[in-house]
């Protein structure tokens, strides 16, 4: 069974909006550090809050997290086609 | 407010940061002087020795405790600091550092039966005190480490 692991785009929208990690936090309603945790992998975020944080920057759920095949450099959206 | 949120939040870290310290050196002290009355090799100059990093604990860990209530309180006033201050991730470290006290106290009776066999505990009350104190101790030190990574 091929292992798998929750990539985000979090920093890269983060950026586009030119939004600090303080700034997305008090959009959802978390703390700085739970947003640096989702960040950095260590966190893995509730379909809620991730739910929210798609909405506030206007993108789908998928565009935010990917699953990744740790054994293959493709990642969901090229495996899926989506 | 985020200027708040962080200020109270890494308040909330560095005093528990204080709490763990204190609690090492409490238990470590109050462990020590266990095994060594339990076995017999507790003379009364080691005694007042161990009372000294055991009173440090104490006043260490009654500081940081009343601490922590004052910053607890100071949440409570405000309900979207309350509800932002202890979010899914901070519910999620609180679960799991609970998980680890009760692991940490059910080692922490392994630890008492295996002593009792060769060592047969005549204070009791010491033994539900420590394994109180296993547990607590467990949990915060757990809590601490996980909202410090």
């Amino acid at each position: 069974m091929p292992r798998e692991t929750l990539r985000n785009t979090l920093k890269v929208h983060r950026a586009r909006m030119d939004w600090t990690q303080e700034e997305l936090a008090r959009r959802v309603g978390v703390t700085r550090k739970t947003i640096n945790t989702i960040e950095n992998g260590i966190f893995v975020p509730s379909t809620v809050l991730a739910l929210k944080l798609a909405r506030v920057f206007g993108v789908r759920v998928e565009d935010l997290f990917q699953l990744v095949d740790e054994d293959s450099p493709r990642n969901y959206d090229q495996e899926t086609g989506a | 407010m985020n200027d708040i949120i962080e200020r109270i939040d890494q308040k909330r870290r560095k005093i528990l940061g204080t709490y763990v310290v204190g609690a090492i050196i409490f238990f470590g002290a109050w462990i020590v002087r266990f095994i060594l009355k339990e076995t017999g090799i507790l003379t009364d100059p080691l005694d007042y020795a161990i009372a000294v990093p055991f009173a440090i604990g104490l006043i260490i860990l009654l500081y940081s405790f009343g601490a922590l209530i004052r910053v607890n309180k100071e949440i409570k006033t405000n309900p979207a600091l309350q509800e932002t201050l202890n979010d899914e991730r901070v519910q999620l470290n609180t679960l799991l550092a609970f998980k680890y006290g009760f692991l940490a106290m059910l080692a922490g009776l392994a630890f008492f039966a295996v002593f009792n066999l060769f060592f047969p505990i005549k204070d009791t009350r010491s033994v539900f005190f420590g394994l109180l104190m296993v547990g607590a101790f467990s949990y915060n030190l757990k809590f601490y480490r996980l909202e410090k990574d």
